[in-house]
């Protein structure tokens, strides 16, 4: 379903070349979940990032269900993200000024058309199933990490992703909460949502299918 | 819910910052529209004031003049069929122009002559209460005539004539008393005896004639030629003639102080503007964050434009309706202060309040061109180093 060959990405940091990616080679086939491990600076967040069309690679061969999603247009890539692609980040990155609902709404909010009755309910459902139900009101502030790390899964239910890229989604929590993250995802995973997770966890990349080691920018 | 939720929402995160944003804008229209007020109350109010010194059109009866000379002998400048002009149908025809809430006053004359003491002496017939309108800088050591049998003369047919106030002299067989000798103007109305037209016109024998009609009209913002020619096209039997130096000087005084204002509403606008394109810029720094989450879920890059530009035009419709509502008010204690109204009350409008809104949120929305378009074009790849 998503591939990539020999994917290339350099930053240029105080004027000099560092090479993050030297030539990935990494599929993820539909409805399989997948853990990218390494250590800090072995770009396992750079080639999520990638393979999420958050940043686009210098070389290689990137490709989504038959789209090459480097020739792809801002707009089409933009519709891709708007419907197929959902990210949730370490520090679960909500808009602060808007509630709960209203984070887990954002995607059916780029227009002047109010969002529909029926997205509303299903936001509503959604943050029932993360166990946010009764915080729909309430703004980011006001909630522990783990529940805002649960708004952005929430986000990514609500417009029915087809692939989550997860990136350390439980970096920043404690062990009990980052375990209930977990377990959301693998519950998500069996209902047939790809997953494509960083980590630096061994026990949590042990949940999913496979492991992808990172080393140097390169698959070990 | 819709993408307005997000500036809507963003703007009540930081309430000192958008308060502020918008005090600073909301002072800035505020200023403009007292300033625009003001000016034109005192633009109206001068030109009240100016108007009170003298007419600014002149009417008289149509005429062919030749001049005259025959065998070396100069006659100089002889006129055929001068005819008096009919004061009610002239004044009522002048009344009703299309332009007549611009006409302030209409003083007719009737000139003739007369002897005082075997001495000639040009005889003005007016009426005064119109007169007196149009020439408010008059001042006399006695009074303004009240009776038809009273007169006024100029300094310098009393000075000629050896009169005073009080005295009674003979004219066209009548007695007149003299309720006032006029302190000197400088113009013709010093060497003149001055008296109550309709008595005049009885006297000579030509009722309802005159020879001349002074008409002052009100020119802010009007032009002279425009009332001229409806004058002529109501007059086809008479000469219009309108005073361009009084008329310039006028309009001169009015304009100044409209274009002072005008610049100094564009000083105060731009700075403005400025404030809040630099406050939108540095918005979008702040924001690279919340740019990139949006951009992750799918967010064009007119969708930010869109955000960005409608967070500033928000404020902008804002401070247009506060800013004219409280120019508004500010424009009443101004001209209270300044004792500039004369009468004159500033205008409320509905239309320009709805204006005001529209035209300051575009304003604004201009302003934040840059800083959207600069927000827009943040990649999610760059915006992600935030996060």
């Amino acid at each position: 379903m998503l591939t990539a060959k020999n994917i290339t990405k350099d930053f240029t940091v105080s004027g000099k070349v560092v090479p993050v990616l030297k030539g990935i080679f990494l599929s993820v086939d539909e409805g399989e979940f997948v853990a990218i491990v390494g250590r800090s600076g072995s770009g396992k967040t750079t080639l999520l990032n990638v393979l999420s069309t958050l940043v686009k690679p210098d070389d290689g061969d990137l490709h989504y269900r038959k789209n090459d999603l480097r020739s792809l247009s801002d707009s089409r890539l933009n519709k891709l993200r708007q419907a197929d692609f959902s990210v949730i980040f370490q520090f679960h990155h909500l808009l602060p000024y808007l509630t709960v609902l209203e984070n887990s709404l954002l995607p059916f909010m780029r227009s002047m058309k109010p969002v529909k009755k029926e997205d509303m309910n299903k936001a509503r459902q959604c943050l029932d199933r993360v166990g946010l139900a009764d915080k729909a009101d309430r703004l980011p502030g006001s909630l522990s990490g783990g529940e805002q790390q649960r708004v952005a899964i929430a986000r990514a239910l609500v417009k029915s992703s087809k692939v989550l890229f997860a990136d350390e989604p439980t970096g920043s929590l404690d062990k009990a909460t980052g375990e209930q993250i977990m377990e959301l995802l693998s519950t998500l995973h069996q209902e047939g949502m790809s997953i494509v997770m960083v980590t630096h966890e061994p026990e949590y990349a042990k949940l999913t299918q496979r492991t992808v080691v990172i080393e140097d920018g390169l698959m070990v | 819910m819709n993408i307005l939720t997000i500036p809507l929402r963003n703007i009540r995160r930081k309430p000192s910052k958008t308060m502020l944003l918008l005090l600073v804008f909301s002072l800035g229209v505020m200023s403009i529209v007292a300033l625009y007020q003001v000016s034109e109350v005192v633009g109206l109010s001068l030109e009240k004031k100016l108007t009170s010194f003298g007419a600014n059109i002149v009417i008289s009866p149509a005429t062919e003049k030749l001049n005259v000379s025959y065998g070396g002998f100069q006659m100089g400048e002889m006129f055929f069929e001068i005819e008096d002009l009919p004061e009610e149908d002239t004044v009522t025809a002048i009344r009703a122009i299309e332009l007549r809430e611009r006409i302030s006053a209409v003083a007719p004359k009737l000139v003739t002559m007369a002897k005082i003491n075997n001495t000639a002496v040009a005889l003005v017939g007016v009426r005064w209460q119109q007169e007196l309108g149009i020439k408010s800088y008059w001042a006399t050591d006695g009074s303004f005539p009240d009776h038809s049998d009273q007169i006024l003369v100029g300094r310098r047919a009393a000075v000629d004539l050896e009169l005073s106030t009080g005295d009674k002299v003979s004219l066209l067989g009548e007695e007149f008393t003299i309720s006032g000798i006029l302190f000197e103007t400088g113009t013709d109305d010093d060497t003149v005896v001055l008296m109550d037209l309709s008595k005049l016109q009885s006297l000579v024998n030509r009722p309802g004639a005159t020879s001349f009609i002074e008409v002052a009209a009100l020119c802010a913002g009007c032009p002279i030629g425009d009332i001229v020619n409806q004058l002529r096209e109501q007059l086809p039997n008479a000469d219009v003639k309108a005073l361009q130096n009084i008329v310039n000087q006028r309009m001169a005084s009015v304009h100044f102080v409209q274009k002072l204002a005008l610049i100094i509403s564009l000083v105060i606008l731009v700075t403005a503007s400025a404030m809040v394109g630099l406050s939108m810029l540095s918005a979008v720094n702040e924001r690279k964050k919340d740019i990139g989450i949006l951009r992750s879920l799918g967010y064009g890059k007119g969708n930010i434009f869109f955000i960005i530009c409608l967070e500033a035009g928000l404020i902008g419709v804002l401070s247009g309706t506060i800013g004219y509502l409280t120019g508004y008010l500010a424009s009443f204690k101004v001209l209270g202060f300044l004792s500039l109204a004369d009468g004159a009350t500033p205008m409320f409008s509905f239309t320009h309040l709805l204006l005001s809104g529209t035209v300051f949120g575009l304003v604004t929305v201009l302003a934040a061109l840059y800083p959207s378009w600069k927000g827009a074009g943040i990649e999610p790849s760059a915006a992600l180093v935030a996060l």
